[in-house]
């Protein structure tokens, strides 16, 4: 596989079709033996055909809708991050696993019962709380229909982007890779360290009665000592979070 | 010798007809058609600007003079004037091979040809709509492109009442050759044919009929130059479609909040911020709406639908 790394962004006049028209693209693609760019995402696939970027959703009609009704917080929270790493020099702290097992816990111990307490939309929350995004974005973004919307906002600053090449009409092996904002995505990392340093925190906090974390929600052995060490911890970062029986 | 009488009988002289006088308006309309007609499709100009123009520019030009006075050199010199203050279009512009097939060869909605055609495609190219069962257009030039009178309209209702769900029906356009043409490289020589696809199945014949232009600097200069002009297009169009929503969402806001206020002065009617707030928001909500219209975001009925609303 190739690999080519540009500077300058690929996509164009943006172009939104229906998902099941994509098929019908590629086929126009190959008959004019056209050359262009392809990149799947999670939420959409984006084909770059001359100076038009066609976009198709991934996501179910629903979904779609909503993530389309908070397109909004995409600027919103560029804005807010460019003048947030304009003003502040980024300090990521160490970097702990999003993910962690305790392997000392003792097969005996799962007779006993288990709780989790799991943060309210974390990452948001976090940004808040360290300036990333202003009080008015936060607060927009809350919206329950949001959710994916506002992780895609803060998951793409300054993300660079990859995109196979389409080389007269077919997809080929080749990679077309286009470098985003360093600064940025230093921001989004930030976000995200911090959230596994606080996860990390509550697990030395809670010591052998500790289980496990994935990203916000932590799960440990239920006492009321425990429950109340996580939500003061919790409470002191000012973080929101609900408690999981 | 004497002559023959002739048995036929006198036809009875028909009695003259007054000739119509011929307005100094159709004159020079006829004069305008005609110069049109001689010029190339890329210099030519729709019946409506012309007409926009003998009324704006031409008739105030002539006011003074009577129209037996008016002679036939000073017509064509102030319509030549005119063509001259129009701004130039590159020649390639018209001619479908020189446009990017990324600009057409790709889905539209059926809901959106009407954009398409009117917005997006250059105004002067050759175009039909052939969508199967539902029918088709006759060739058209986009110049003289009418949503209504060239059938297009027609067709759109027709699809709209089998096929609503979003991306099933859609138009792929395919470069053709029009009736007693040359596969020359002439821009009068193709049309643009927009063939409906059910489900991913055409509805309409899918050859397509292309000139192989060489591959040189000025060609590619003159694509990329097309390809401009239409980019700059496309972003006008963005821009127009975004304001035009920007007002509609303004007014339907600050209907919203004379609806509230009404609610509150429906518990109380003497609530005075809520009267107060309603007024303002009658006010602007009209103030909104007139703009709007004048700039032909909404329709005069919604216009007088908003003034039945709020006066």
């Amino acid at each position: 596989m190739n690999t080519k790394t540009r500077k300058t962004n690929i996509s164009k006049d943006v172009v939104y079709l229906a998902s099941n028209q994509k098929k019908a693209l590629l086929t126009s693609m190959k008959e004019e033996q056209a050359n262009g760019y392809i990149k799947s995402g999670t939420f959409s696939t984006e084909i770059v055909w001359g100076k038009k970027s066609f976009v198709f959703s991934n996501q179910k009609k629903r979904e779609a809708k909503n993530f389309k009704a908070g397109m909004f917080l995409f600027g919103m929270v560029r804005k807010d991050a460019k003048k947030y790493v304009a003003e502040h020099l980024i300090k990521l702290p160490k970097k702990e696993k999003s993910i962690i097992y305790n392997d000392d816990f003792r097969a005996e111990d799962l007779t006993k019962k288990i709780c989790a307490t799991d943060l309210n939309h974390a990452y948001w929350r976090i940004a808040f709380n360290l300036g990333i995004i202003s009080e008015n974005t936060y607060l927009r973004g809350l919206d329950n229909r949001f959710k994916q919307t506002r992780l895609a906002a803060l998951s793409t600053l300054g993300r660079r982007k990859s995109y196979l090449v389409i080389k007269d009409g077919n997809i080929i092996d080749d990679m077309v890779i286009v470098e985003g904002d360093e600064i940025l995505a230093k921001a989004y990392l930030l976000i995200r360290y911090t959230c596994y340093k606080y996860m990390n925190d509550v697990k030395k906090l809670l010591g052998k009665d500790f289980l496990a974390y994935k990203t916000d929600c932590i799960y440990y052995i239920d006492t009321e000592s425990n429950r109340e060490k996580v939500m003061q911890y919790f409470n002191k970062k000012d973080l929101l979070a609900k408690q999981l029986s | 010798m004497a002559k023959k009488k002739s048995n036929k009988a006198k036809k009875p002289t028909k009695a003259k007809k007054p000739k119509k006088k011929v307005s100094k308006y159709n004159r020079i309309l006829k004069q305008f058609t005609a110069i049109n007609n001689s010029l190339p499709e890329e210099a030519k100009i729709s019946l409506r600007q012309r007409r926009e123009l003998i009324k704006s520019h031409l008739l105030p030009q002539f006011d003074k003079v009577p129209n037996y006075k008016l002679r036939l050199k000073d017509i064509k010199a102030a319509i030549l004037y005119e063509y001259d203050q129009l701004p130039l279009k590159p020649e390639e512009a018209c001619n479908l091979n020189f446009i990017d097939p990324s600009n057409y060869k790709r889905p539209v909605n059926f809901y959106e040809i009407d954009e398409f055609l009117g917005s997006i495609m250059p105004d002067c190219i050759y175009v039909k709509v052939s969508a199967g069962k539902f029918g088709e257009t006759n060739i058209f030039n986009t110049r003289d492109y009418s949503y209504g009178r060239k059938g297009v309209q027609q067709l759109t209702e027709a699809i709209r009442r089998e096929y609503n769900k979003s991306g099933q029906a859609y138009y792929i356009g395919y470069q053709k050759l029009r009736p007693n043409k040359k596969n020359d490289g002439q821009s009068d020589s193709y049309y643009l044919d927009m063939v409906l696809f059910i489900n991913n199945n055409p509805q309409g014949e899918t050859k397509t009929t292309k000139y192989s232009l060489p591959k040189t600097r000025q060609v590619s200069s003159a694509k990329r130059n097309v390809e401009n002009m239409m980019e700059e297009k496309f972003k006008m169009l963005k821009r127009e479609k975004s304001n035009k929503k920007r007002a509609k969402t303004a007014i339907i806001k600050e209907t919203n909040k004379r609806k509230n206020a009404e609610k509150k002065l429906n518990k109380n009617p003497n609530n005075i911020v809520a009267q107060n707030e309603r007024d303002k928001s009658r006010v602007s909500i009209i103030d909104r709406a007139e703009r709007a219209y004048a700039k032909g975001y909404i329709t005069k009925e919604r216009l007088q639908q908003i003034y039945n609303e709020n006066l």
